[in-house]
């Protein structure tokens, strides 16, 4: 299977180039624009790579580092940044990524990076982390045998509809925005229109509720988003 | 010579010149008017009563074997060198063998009229006192002269002990002052010597801690001067040390970006046309993004550096301020912050540089967007009083601490309540208030750490 790697950079021109790059060359690229987003997508789609920019909106790249390896069990994270090393006295300090880069760079040289950290950190990635399963009331999500179980009975999702769902699993009971969504299941270079969502949504709710006109699992939450939340049918 | 070497001379000095001198002197008075004046006294009352023992034998004084016998009888009771002279001044006998120093000559004339006579000798190798008694008979007639004499010698020896103490005292004074010179040329010595090596470390670049304001007044205050100015180059090499950062993050973001796409649209991705067009697009919006960086850097050459001309105008306010104000509601409407704005169509006009001002506005605009949280707002209201008109920007970001007010103006500075890796040169208020005050008016700031800054520009009617 490709390994996927998740591109983290607030420039969009930066994340489309790298990601075609990284395309091209057989792996399978997930971008986002911010830590907070990327933090979310890789707790749902485990990345095999990191490349993190160091300067993000919101929270900012080191911060991004050490959440990264707390949850995800050390994935391997090379920096992708304009900072110099030797100029910014923070970065001097605190390091610990397993790769830096300094914009601006020649892609080939940043695939070189990304093959030697993936060869060298390809045989413990490859093991660790297996996820649990995730129980939201009678729904049960498996990242690890990509199956889904609705009280007891086993459903078969597209790709797509796996990953809307599984985000939300992820954040059960909470509410997720549109954007949010867009941005951890179709990625920060998503171009197309925000109904995507709720299309998904909907084809979702046929498979998983017994009234799709009257969800009970999978709630809208007028003009902020949507959530997921337990629901067991009454078995009288 | 060093300093300490000078400073313990400057102690000595006064002692190893003064103390000989002074003790010379008053060896000199102790002999002359103490010593010397009591071995007369002590010799004049010998010659008094040498000269009672002879009354009644005046054989004594026409004899010269009776004067020897007088003498030998006297040898046991006086030390002192006697002589008895025959009122011609002859010698007629000598307590000691042979005579001695004839330097002492009496007076016949004087003695004759009953006086006596005192001889003090004070040279360097002798010091002595001679006294003449003329002896009288009851007829008023000099018989005989009684000369005793004696030198200072045995005297100032059994004052010998004395000069031990006095040149221990000497001694002890001097080995004093030496400590105390020492000690006070190295108490001295200490802050000089660390302000010395804190201003070579300055010139060969390292960096100083403060050193400690100890000491005298004088070295208290150089030491603060130092002190002052080694914080101020500090300052001014972070500054360029900040600006260097700044700028080359600023170039090598766009720069990064655009050698990406240049590389993958070589390399396949121009073949996609959907893709290549928005490759394109963003490579076009990434230069655009670079031409403020230029403006900033040209106007940093141009403002800080001074030589600001303003193409005034009378503007009138009211139709002015909201045009411009229309793209900034869209940036803050697209991050998603709340925009609010109340600018009164009846502002006068004032005289100002509509494209400086627009600049100035501009920058605390951008500002309060860029560190307002999304679902915080930002709120841009003007208004007139007597004299003044006035342009507000207030946002609800973090705000700025009180000790940080002043500093926010100065280039390149960086709020400590900003991120760790703020964006941009750091160079928007610093314009921002050149212009303002450029237009005879005033920027001023009203920030509350927590709850948002609210910066004021104030200009003239």
């Amino acid at each position: 299977m490709a390994k996927h790697i998740l591109v983290v950079d607030d420039d969009a021109l930066m994340r489309r180039s790298i990601s075609f790059k990284l395309e091209q060359s057989g792996y399978r690229a997930s971008t986002s624009g911010s830590a907070e987003d990327a933090l979310a997508l890789a707790r749902r789609d485990r990345p095999d790579l990191i490349l993190l920019d160091i300067g993000l909106p919101g929270m900012d790249g080191l911060d991004a580092l050490r959440q990264f390896q707390q949850e995800n069990d050390n994935v391997p994270v090379i920096f992708v940044t304009a900072r110099r090393r030797e100029l910014d006295t923070i970065l001097g300090l605190e390091l610990g990524a397993d790769g830096y880069i300094t914009k601006p760079f020649n892609m080939d040289v940043l695939l070189a990076h990304v093959k030697s950290v993936l060869r060298r950190t390809g045989n413990t990635t490859e093991t660790a982390g297996r996820p649990e399963p995730i129980t939201v009331g009678d729904l049960i999500v498996d990242p690890a045998a990509h199956t889904v179980h609705v009280a007891g009975r086993l459903l078969s999702l597209p790709a797509r509809e796996f990953a809307v769902l599984h985000t939300l699993a992820l954040d059960a009971g909470y509410v997720v925005s549109v954007d949010d969504l867009l941005n951890r299941v179709w990625g920060a270079e998503f171009m197309g229109e925000p109904q995507v969502v709720y299309v998904h949504i909907r084809w979702l709710r046929e498979k998983i509720e017994q009234d799709p006109q009257n969800p009970q699992r999978l709630l809208t939450v007028r003009g902020v988003g949507y959530k997921l939340v337990p629901y067991e049918i009454e078995t009288s | 010579m060093s300093l300490r070497g000078r400073f313990i001379l400057s102690h000595i000095l006064p002692v190893l010149l003064i103390m000989p001198l002074l003790g010379v002197v008053l060896i000199y008075l102790l002999e002359t008017q103490v010593l010397l004046q009591s071995l007369s006294n002590n010799l004049t009352q010998q010659a008094v009563i040498i000269g009672a023992l002879t009354n009644g034998r005046p054989d004594i004084w026409s004899n010269d074997e009776e004067a020897s016998a007088f003498l030998t009888q006297l040898r046991n009771q006086v030390q002192s060198d006697v002589v008895l002279l025959a009122p011609s001044g002859d010698e007629l006998a000598a307590s000691q063998d042979g005579p001695d120093e004839a330097n002492a000559t009496p007076d016949i004339q004087s003695l004759t009229n009953g006086r006596r006579q005192v001889v003090i000798t004070y040279q360097l190798d002798e010091q002595s006192a001679t006294i003449f008694l003329p002896v009288i008979d009851v007829n008023n007639q000099l018989v005989g002269i009684v000369q005793v004499s004696d030198e200072l010698q045995s005297v100032a020896n059994s004052f010998s002990p004395l000069a031990r103490f006095v040149l221990l005292v000497m001694g002890t004074g001097l080995l004093l002052s030496v400590l105390i010179g020492l000690l006070l040329a190295v108490r001295l010595e200490k802050p000089i010597d660390a302000v010395a090596t804190a201003v070579s470390d300055i010139a060969n670049g390292r960096r100083i801690s403060a050193i400690p304001e100890t000491g005298s007044r004088e070295t208290k205050d150089m030491a603060h001067s130092v002190n002052v100015l080694a914080a101020r180059l500090q300052e001014l090499e972070d500054t360029r040390q900040r600006l260097l950062a700044n700028m080359v993050h600023e170039l090598a973001r766009p720069l990064g970006a655009l050698k990406a796409a240049v590389n993958v649209l070589r390399e396949g991705a121009s073949d996609d046309p959907a893709l290549r067009a928005e490759l394109l697009e963003g490579m076009d919006n990434t230069i655009s993004h670079m031409e403020p960086l230029l403006e900033d850097l040209a106007r940093l050459h141009g403002q800080i550096l001074g030589n600001l001309t303003f193409n005034l105008q009378e503007i009138p306010l009211g139709e002015w301020l909201p045009p411009l104000l229309l793209p900034w509601r869209a940036a803050a409407q697209e991050k998603g912050v709340i925009w609010h704005s109340d600018l009164p169509a009846s502002l006068p006009a004032v005289c100002l540089d509509p494209d400086r001002m627009a600049q100035a506005v501009g920058n605390l605009v951008s500002n309060a967007i860029k560190y307002t949280a999304v679902g915080g707002s930002v709120t841009v209201l003007a208004g007139e009083s007597a004299n003044e008109v006035w342009i507000e920007v207030a946002d609800t970001g973090p705000g700025i601490d009180q000790d940080e007010q002043e500093r926010i103006f100065e280039p390149f500075y960086r709020s400590n309540r900003q991120r760790r890796f703020p964006q941009g040169l750091g160079l928007g208020l610093t314009i921002a208030k050149e212009i303002v005050v450029g237009h005879n008016g005033r920027l001023t700031l009203d920030s509350t750490p927590g709850q948002g800054s609210t910066f004021t520009i104030y200009l003239p009617k």
